[in-house]
């Protein structure tokens, strides 16, 4: 057996770490770890690796074991590391250091639902690598919207990469797979079970920085990702909610008991010293034209001014022009307008 | 004896030939009518009898048996009087040969006068496509029949006129109707938008809807001037044209409108029901079934003044209309359908007492009450208005400061041209801005690059919802025709955004 298929082989017998973790140097030490498992058929264990290089290879998916450069260290800090991740997509990701993770129900409510799009789509853009799950409800939201404002994610998966749970995501796992990055340490063809998810759990809580739960009921997959976090010493963020909401119990939970409140995806980012530079749309939001400094005298700051003020008081302006300066004075941020009334902010 | 008459019956707006025919038979003397007749129809009989009597005492003392084909079509109404009164003197032979391909429309009274029936200009135009060559109406329906010029219209104001014509004593071409129906008169309007001072924006946003047919919501507190400000709205429409003014014409002349009318309607319809409407006056209903405040603003303006007092079944009612165009009342016996294409204007208080967010009034309710107040607007419904402003009020001295705004001419002026232009850049296509589908907004609205970036800053900034894009897309569309633009540029998507800037939840 060569390494590679020693390592296929000792991840398909399930060892667990402990027995190896002296061993990882010396190939015929290990050789013998998989000869001392008496209930394996030896021949059929050929085999099976062999199937899985042959797919492997024909499916694009790379087999990265423990002792691989690729291998993120971040997960060596588990009691009991993956023995081979399965991967498809772009490992280079495994190296970015600015990877958090969204978490949270799978059956979230719009405000869960929004808040996690709303902190993938702020975080993505700002650099960082986006670490779920795959399921649905918040994992779902959290992926789809970094892809869609071009950000990079990572997807790890309670089972084999030719699995697609659920079904509804399909295009979304093949979508991941062509600009994110796919992990599993399960094998080809292993469907998932109640006891990979949360297994699965703690990848996600290891290679990231930090795990963002925006919704978990009082007894939730996310919180067991939050646990995992903390054993590893790695940040909790939580998502206030509403304390009547029984999809806030999770994460209000986690923050009586010390996790980081987060009301803005700034808050992270506070939390990790970067600063924020506001990238807008428009060109030279900030320089106003003279007419736009006009109608801006005829405000205050103190209270509303209705529009038909403003008019009156700039009388060579057409009503249609001024609301033109009007609207795009408030796009910049510069006033606000209420009910046809507007004041600087 | 047989006799066989022609007339045309109505349902909606929708006609059917109906043959009628009369025998006598020896038999026990009696008056019968079969095959589905309404109780006007039956009471008829004494009708007809009486002015018979009256005009010609000899009909023979035998069974009568009026037979009205197709038997299993419900005929409604008065109209049948005066075809079944000619089949019997037919019958009886007191007249000679009816022409074939004449059919015959009116309502007898007791001494044989001929009298006019509602709904005739769509009978008259009906049997021209059931192959009817010449009607016979009655004076006051004559006009309305003249209107049809491929039939010839007779017109008779008693039965007596008709039996000298069919003996031969008469001849038929002195009582031919000449082309009686006349071009409206041009209406000057008491009021005018020069008449509300200091509400230039929203006087901006009336001319877009006009413009562009966008249904549009004014909130505003008490004082602000929005029903005012909508009451206006007739004197900026431009006239109907020829096709639809026949359509709004029909619809009027089934309540009975067209009797004393000489004209057709050219004036698009301005309707504003109370908000203690029933659901039949505003949906159309009654037997037989009568078009509602909804058609009857067919290609017009349907006012609901405080819209939020309506009942929310009557709001909830608008939608089938406002997505079709059309209204269907269906019954146990029969669905009619009424054409219903208005465009929607309404305007409503901010809360129940009136002065949220008012500058000098307090507002005394609850927010949650303000929440429930406004919850009779459902989101299909809000969706269905382009533009909701929300207008602010002045204070009598801030009035007093304001100049006279824009008058009406100039605003239909507007209006007109946008209209014009349209009808140029789309090459002749009818519908209007607001009509268009998602694939008509790609295909017609096109964004210069400044525009396109004004757009994604104005979603990231979340100063509309995915759900507003399009409407905004349409709106600046027409604000881009009022401005003779093919292209749509920043400044037309700035005025659009603007438009929608009514923070519908009160916790906002």
């Amino acid at each position: 057996m060569n390494n590679i298929e020693l390592w296929v082989a000792l991840s398909l017998v399930k060892v667990p770490f402990k027995r190896i973790r002296d061993k990882l140097e010396d190939i015929n030490l290990l050789e013998s770890v998989i000869r001392e498992r008496d209930n394996v058929n030896k021949n059929k264990l050929k085999e099976r690796v062999k199937s899985i290089l042959e797919f492997s290879e024909k499916s694009n998916v790379e087999l990265v074991p423990y002792i691989s450069e690729s291998y993120p260290e971040s997960l060596k800090h588990l009691n009991d590391p993956p023995i081979l991740l399965y991967c498809k997509g772009d490992l280079s990701l495994l190296k970015n250091t600015k990877m958090i993770s969204i978490v949270g129900s799978r059956r979230p409510t719009t405000y869960g639902r929004s808040q996690a799009m709303e902190f993938s789509k702020q975080l993505a853009s700002f650099g960082f690598t986006i670490v779920s799950g795959l399921a649905r409800g918040i994992d779902e939201s959290a992926h789809r919207s970094c892809l869609e404002v071009g950000g990079k994610t990572i997807a790890v998966l309670g089972n084999g990469l030719d699995i697609f749970y659920p079904i509804e995501n399909r295009e979304l796992q093949v979508e991941i797979s062509e600009s994110g990055l796919l992990i599993s340490e399960y094998s080809f063809g292993e469907s998932p079970t109640t006891y990979s998810f949360p297994q699965r759990n703690r990848i996600i809580a290891a290679i990231s920085r930090g795990t963002l739960v925006v919704e978990a009921a009082k007894k939730s997959g996310a919180l067991l990702t939050a646990n995992y976090c903390l054993d590893l010493g790695k940040d909790v963020f939580a998502l206030p909610g509403p304390v009547s909401s029984p999809k806030s119990f999770g994460t209000n939970t986690l923050i009586k008991n010390g996790a980081i409140l987060v009301r803005s995806f700034e808050d992270i980012l506070d939390e990790y010293g970067y600063k924020i530079e506001k990238v807008n749309n428009l060109e030279q939001s900030d320089v106003l034209t003279a007419q736009e400094e006009r109608v801006l005298s005829c405000l205050n700051s103190s209270n509303y001014t209705p529009f038909e003020l403003i008019s009156s008081k700039i009388e060579d302006l057409e009503p249609q022009d001024l609301i033109l300066i009007l609207t795009e004075l408030t796009l910049k941020n510069k006033i606000v307008e209420d009910g046809g009334s507007y004041k600087i902010l | 004896m047989i006799s066989k008459v022609k007339s045309v019956t109505l349902n909606g707006l929708d006609t059917y030939l109906v043959d009628i025919e009369v025998s006598f038979t020896t038999g026990y003397p009696g008056f019968t009518i079969v095959g589905l007749p309404d109780a006007v129809i039956q009471e008829s009989r004494e009708r007809i009898k009486t002015a018979l009597k009256h005009v010609y005492s000899e009909i023979p003392i035998k069974k009568i048996t009026v037979n009205l084909a197709p038997a299993d079509l419900r005929k409604e109404g008065s109209y049948l009087d005066l075809p079944v009164a000619v089949g019997i003197l037919e019958a009886a032979g007191i007249i000679g040969k009816i022409p074939e391909n004449m059919a015959f429309i009116g309502e007898l009274g007791l001494d044989g006068q001929i009298r006019g029936v509602s709904g005739a200009i769509s009978l008259a135009l009906g049997a021209k496509n059931l192959g009817i060559e010449s009607l016979v109406l009655s004076e006051e329906n004559a006009h309305e029949g003249a209107i049809v010029p491929e039939i010839k219209t007779y017109s008779f104001s008693n039965l007596n006129q008709l039996i000298e014509v069919f003996t031969g004593n008469l001849a038929l071409d002195n009582f031919l109707a000449k082309k009686t129906i006349e071009e409206e008169i041009e209406t000057s309007f008491d009021i005018d938008y020069s008449d509300v001072k200091g509400q230039e924006r929203a006087k901006r946003a009336i001319v877009i809807s006009a413009a562009g047919g966008h249904n549009i919501l004014l909130m505003g507190p008490p004082g602000s001037g929005k029903s005012m400000l909508m009451k206006r709205f007739p004197t900026i429409l431009p006239d109907l044209d020829d096709e639809e003014s026949i359509i709004v014409t029909q619809i009027y002349s089934l309540i009975g409108e067209m009797k004393n009318r000489k004209s057709l309607i050219r004036k698009r319809p301005f309707r504003s029901p109370h908000h203690s409407i029933s659901p039949a006056g505003l949906a159309g209903g009654g037997s037989p079934p009568r078009p509602g405040e909804m058609s009857l603003a067919h290609r017009g303006v349907l006012f609901l003044d405080e819209i939020l007092e309506f009942r929310k079944d009557l709001i909830e009612s608008l939608r089938q209309p406002l997505e079709d165009g059309k209204i269907t009342i269906s019954r146990a016996s029969s669905s009619i359908t009424f054409p219903a294409q208005f465009l929607l204007a309404a305007c409503s208080n901010p809360c129940r007492c009136g002065y949220f967010k008012d500058r000098f009034n307090p507002c005394t309710c609850a927010i949650s009450d303000i929440k429930k107040y406004r919850s009779k607007l459902s989101g299909p419904i809000r969706d269905r208005f382009d533009i909701m402003l929300e207008v602010p009020r002045l204070s009598n001295e801030e009035l007093l400061e304001m100049k006279t705004g824009k008058t009406s001419e100039e605003m239909k002026n507007e209006v007109l041209k946008a209209k014009k232009f349209k009808l140029y850049r789309t090459k002749g296509n009818p519908k209007n801005n607001s009509e268009l589908s998602s694939k008509e907004i790609k295909k017609y609205i096109i964004l210069d690059d400044k525009a396109k970036r004004l757009l994604a800053t104005a979603i990231d900034n979340h100063h509309f919802s995915a759900r507003a894009y399009d409407k905004i897309l349409k709106l600046s569309r027409t604000i881009a025709d009022l401005n003779e633009e093919e292209i749509v540029n920043s400044q037309h998507l700035a005025e659009a955004i603007s438009l929608r800037n009514i923070k519908w939840d009160p916790y906002e």
